[in-house]
């Protein structure tokens, strides 16, 4: 069991940043809404383990690319601690954005090469 | 952030995932599901919580420190809450490595490496065609500017008198060309070198450097010894340095002369007597000089004194060139073997602890690892990574491992101390100066390292190899294994102890045999005295009339039976051994020779088998004559063996050297020479009147010899004041010349017992771990009917096992390992000796049970009910 989960974790890593990101940009948001827009936006195509964000959102936000802060959220008086994109996350996001796009592109043309043409 | 503030971001993250479940557990009770399942189904949808809270404290950096902070502290815990464990190994940790490095310290301080010298390696023995060297001829050497040379020293031992307040004492100095500290490269602890100015010999006033044991007992450590003025030899010497604590002498083996003055007619007599002088050289190599260069380069400036000097016969052997410590060096020196295989023995029975000790821990780690898989199964089965749970197991043996090196540091620390206290004061004072060996000291803690890690790694393997682990433990699981791990630890220990065990008792044995042998000569009511004339005012015939008078003197004394001198003490610390004798055409290898003076039979009791004693007429001038041993004339004397000649080859004749032709007189009993273990040797003796040398006067007393002790001194200060007297009991004597075979038997038996104290708690170890495996097994065969004597019987069958297996094994290596030692024991004892195999492998086998009887009792007792509740 132990194994399984992180080789998943692995494989999303490199991704699960760039979609929190993206997330992100969209305005502030707390862990469990953060995971609920990647599984709602990819149709449940992406299974993400909800528990596998935070390990990325405490990464994102040791490289500076995050901040949090507890804030009471609007619609119920309740505390959550929400994330927000900072100046560099939003470079970093562009940067990923490029290098998956570059990375689709290469996909494809392996995949579909007639296509291409 | 940092760490410390990490409970505060722990809280922070705790904080977080619990809002996250419960909003997660919101939205499912929204969709319909009871509280319950809401709460399972958020759980579920956010994975193992344990291994997300370690995935994210690992961002936070500074983890891999706090892990290990954390470990080190989780470690400790341990090792309090099994406070045997701990303490039986680093003990046994600490004592295999201080043990070693104490041991071995010792060696290297008296064997290998014992000069205090800068590049020790660019110094060299010079011995230009004789082993001592006339100042004329050094003089003409330091001269000659030789390219390989850098500098050229010169230094003889020389016993000294110096007086304090109305007596006279007798030291041991070195008399030193006064260019000696500074190309050796030692500077004093306090003062100065000897100055350029008194490369000058004879400079007036005289100086002199101390050693650090010799300012520290006649001038109490103070600090103004500084100009002090001590008198050597009725000169007065004005002290001008106090050498390093722990200086090393050029004559190795720890011994230590306690002054050091250059070379003065006062001191030796006229430098320029080309027939005087018995300086020792040293050579300090150019940088980059070969040994062969040098000696390559020492051939034409040889060559060339010898043409200037043509008569001077003493320099006609060839030159030799040899380092100042190692094994060549020790041979030159005439080290017996015996003491080189007693310290190499020592040395083994060192490493044969430390293997032991390793082996116990190792036994030890292993047992409590596999009493731990079940927890280590947990851990994993609940999500710890792999490497986690290996890093956290190595951390707790690395603690153990580095408790036991520092305890080991610290016990070898307490030795060099002790042995630095150490001052035996034989004719030359003895100071052991124990520096701690690098390489030994990495070697035994890379080793307690490597022995502890990989045994303590050993459950962890074992556990994740077999993730079905937690169902392994099951009944019975430990009985099908005949040949484990720890089984194999405590075989080898068993051998261990084994070959320990045979050595020490083969050198015990020797010991007793050697102290229990007959000298051949009176002991009980014999004195020795030795008189220290004054070198440079006594001429070898002075002080031959001297003694004269003086053994007349001291026969006429009540109480005294009879007197006579000798020039060598048999058993004493120097023998006096010749090669190279001629008889009847046959070369006699090794004949222990001594110069004795009329009536030494008369005095040692050694009765004339054959002829006559030496007479006052057999004089320097009349026909040479000797006595030989029995040994000596059964094997190379023809007929009655009086009136054969032997030939003695004469000393500094050349090559091949004069011999001068001496008639045999007498045949005296065999007796001791050298050592009180030695076979019969074939011995020679001559007048003294014909070989004069300093001799020591032998007293036979009628009844108590303490009682003529003052009558002889008194009567010795009438003939010449102020002169250095030592009276000693033979007897005493004899027990100073044991002592350190004493220490030694004591040093061994100790490690022995030792060595078996550490095999038996391996054993009891193993088997009491054994039981407790087999404590269900153990239940089933007593419910199905088998009696406690069975299991009894099982148990120790077991242990029993072990030990011979053990003891095989060690059988078999003790008599392949001490084979070598069997040319240091005493005549007539074999190396592997039945008796005392025999004796040592039922000993063992007899510790072994007992060590097991305690858990084999236990399994006796089980309960079989509670034993099989137990799973």
């Amino acid at each position: 069991m132990a194994k399984d989960t992180r080789q998943r974790a692995n494989v999303l890593q490199g991704t699960l940043d760039m979609l929190i990101l993206r997330t992100l940009i969209l305005g502030p948001a707390h862990g469990h809404e953060i995971g609920k827009y990647i599984q709602r936006t990819t149709d449940d195509l992406l299974q993400v383990q909800h528990g596998s964000l935070y390990p990325a959102l405490h990464r994102l936000e040791r490289r500076g690319w995050l901040t949090a802060k507890w804030e009471t959220a609007q619609d119920r008086n309740r505390q959550f601690k929400y994330y927000r994109l900072t100046a560099a996350g939003r470079k970093q996001l562009s940067v990923e954005e490029s290098k998956w796009k570059q990375m689709a592109r290469a996909v494809a043309q392996v995949m579909w090469p007639a296509e291409e043409n | 952030m940092r760490w410390w503030k990490k409970n505060d971001r722990e809280h922070d993250m705790e904080k977080e995932f619990a809002s996250h479940l419960e909003l997660e557990a919101e939205e499912q009770r929204a969709k319909g599901l009871s509280v319950e399942e809401a709460r399972y189904a958020a759980q579920r949808a956010f994975g193992n919580t344990a291994l997300m809270k370690e995935q994210t404290r690992e961002e936070w950096g500074w983890l891999k420190l706090e892990i290990a902070l954390k470990d080190v502290q989780y470690g400790i815990r341990g090792l309090f809450r099994s406070p045997i464990f701990t303490i039986v190994s680093v003990l046994s940790l600490a004592l295999g490595i201080g043990a070693t490095t104490g041991i071995f310290g010792t060696f290297e301080a008296v064997f290998l490496n014992a000069v205090t010298a800068r590049n020790l390696g660019q110094l060299e023995h010079i011995e230009p065609g004789d082993s001592n060297v006339s100042y004329r001829c050094f003089q003409y050497l330091s001269s000659a500017n030789i390219p390989t040379v850098e500098g050229l020293v010169a230094y003889f031992e020389s016993g000294l008198s110096l007086r304090s307040g109305t007596e006279m004492e007798r030291i041991t100095g070195d008399i030193v060309s006064p260019n000696f500290f500074a190309v050796l490269g030692v500077t004093p602890a306090m003062g100065r070198a000897f100055s350029e100015d008194e490369q000058q010999p004879g400079r007036q006033p005289h100086v002199a450097i101390v050693s650090h044991g010799f300012w520290q007992r006649k001038f109490d450590a103070r600090p103004d010894v500084l100009g002090k003025v001590i008198e050597l030899n009725r000169e007065v010497f004005t002290i001008v340095g106090v050498l390093p604590k722990n200086y090393r002498s050029v004559h190795g083996y720890g011994m230590s002369p306690e002054v050091y003055v250059p070379l003065s007619k006062e001191l030796v007599g006229d430098l320029n007597d080309p027939s005087l002088g018995s300086l020792n050289l040293i050579a300090r190599m150019q940088d980059g000089v070969t040994f062969s260069q040098l000696k390559a380069s020492l051939g034409p400036v040889v060559q060339s004194w010898r043409q200037l000097y043509p008569g001077d016969g003493r320099y006609a052997g060839k030159i030799d060139v040899y380092p100042l410590t190692g094994i060549e060096k020790m041979r030159r020196d005439g080290i017996p073997l015996e003491l080189t295989v007693f310290l190499l023995l020592l040395i083994l029975v060192a490493v044969l602890i430390l293997l032991i000790a390793c082996a116990n821990v190792a036994g030890l780690l292993v047992a409590r690892g596999a009493n731990r898989s079940r927890e280590i199964a947990v851990r994993l089965a609940l999500g710890a990574p792999r490497y986690r749970v290996i890093q956290q197991l190595l951390t707790e043996t690395a603690l153990l491992a580095f408790l036991g090196s520092c305890a080991g540091i610290a016990l070898y620390l307490a030795l060099a101390t002790a042995a630095e206290k150490l001052q035996i004061r034989e004719s030359v004072p003895f100071e052991l100066h124990l520096h701690l060996d690098r390489t030994l000291l990495y070697f035994s803690i890379g080793l307690v390292a490597l022995t502890t890690l990989l045994s303590g790694l050993v459950p962890a393997l074992q556990s994740s190899r077999n993730s079905w682990h937690l169902r392994s433990n099951q009944i019975g699981a430990e009985t099908h294994q005949r040949f484990s791990l720890r089984r194999a630890l405590v075989v080898g220990q068993f051998a261990l102890a084994f070959v320990l065990l045979v050595s020490a008792s083969l050198f015990l044995r020797g010991l007793a045999k050697n102290s229990h042998a007959d000298p051949g000569f009176n002991m009980q009511h014999l004195l020795t005295v030795e008189v220290t004339l004054n070198d440079a005012s006594y001429s070898a015939y002075r002080s031959e009339r001297y003694f004269e008078r003086a053994i007349n003197e001291i026969s006429r004394l009540q109480g005294i039976r009879s007197v006579a001198g000798a020039s060598t003490v048999p058993l004493g610390i120097e023998h006096w051994v010749i090669g190279s004798i001629r008889v009847n055409d046959r070369n006699v290898p090794r004949v222990f020779v001594n110069s004795v003076t009329p009536g030494y039979f008369q005095a040692m009791q050694i009765p004339l088998l054959k002829g006559r004693d030496f007479q006052a007429d057999d004089r320097a001038d009349s026909p040479p004559v000797a006595i030989v041993n029995q040994t000596f004339a059964n094997a190379y004397l023809k007929g009655d063996g009086l009136s054969n000649l032997v030939y003695v080859p004469i000393a500094g004749t050349g090559t091949p050297p004069t011999f001068l032709p001496f008639q045999i007189i007498g045949i005296a009993r065999d007796s001791k020479y050298g050592s009180l273990g030695e076979e019969a040797a074939p011995a020679l003796y001559w007048p003294l009147s014909q070989h004069y040398g300093p001799p020591t006067l032998m007293v036979d007393t009628a009844s108590a010899p303490a009682s003529v002790m003052t009558a002889i001194r008194q009567t010795l200060v009438s003939l010449e004041p102020r002169t250095p007297i030592k009276i000693e009991l033979m007897r005493e004597r004899l027990a100073g010349a044991l002592l350190p075979s004493k220490i030694a038997s004591f040093l061994l038996s100790g490690m022995g017992t030792l060595g078996l104290l550490l095999a038996t708690i391996g054993i009891y170890g193993v088997v009491a771990y054994g039981v407790g495996r087999r404590t269900a097994e153990i239940g089933i065969r007593m419910a199905l009917g088998a009696t406690k004597a069975h299991v009894l019987g099982l148990i120790l069958k077991d242990a029993g096992q072990i030990a011979c297996v053990g003891t095989v094994t060690g059988a078999a290596l003790a008599s392949f390992i001490l084979q070598p030692l069997g040319k240091a024991l005493p005549a007539g004892m074999p190396v592997v000796d039945l008796l005392s195999f025999v004796t040592v492998g039922c000993a063992l086998t007899f510790v072994g049970l007992c060590a097991a009887l305690f858990p084999a009792w236990r399994a006796s007792r089980i309960d079989p009910m509670r034993a099989l509740r137990t799973e």
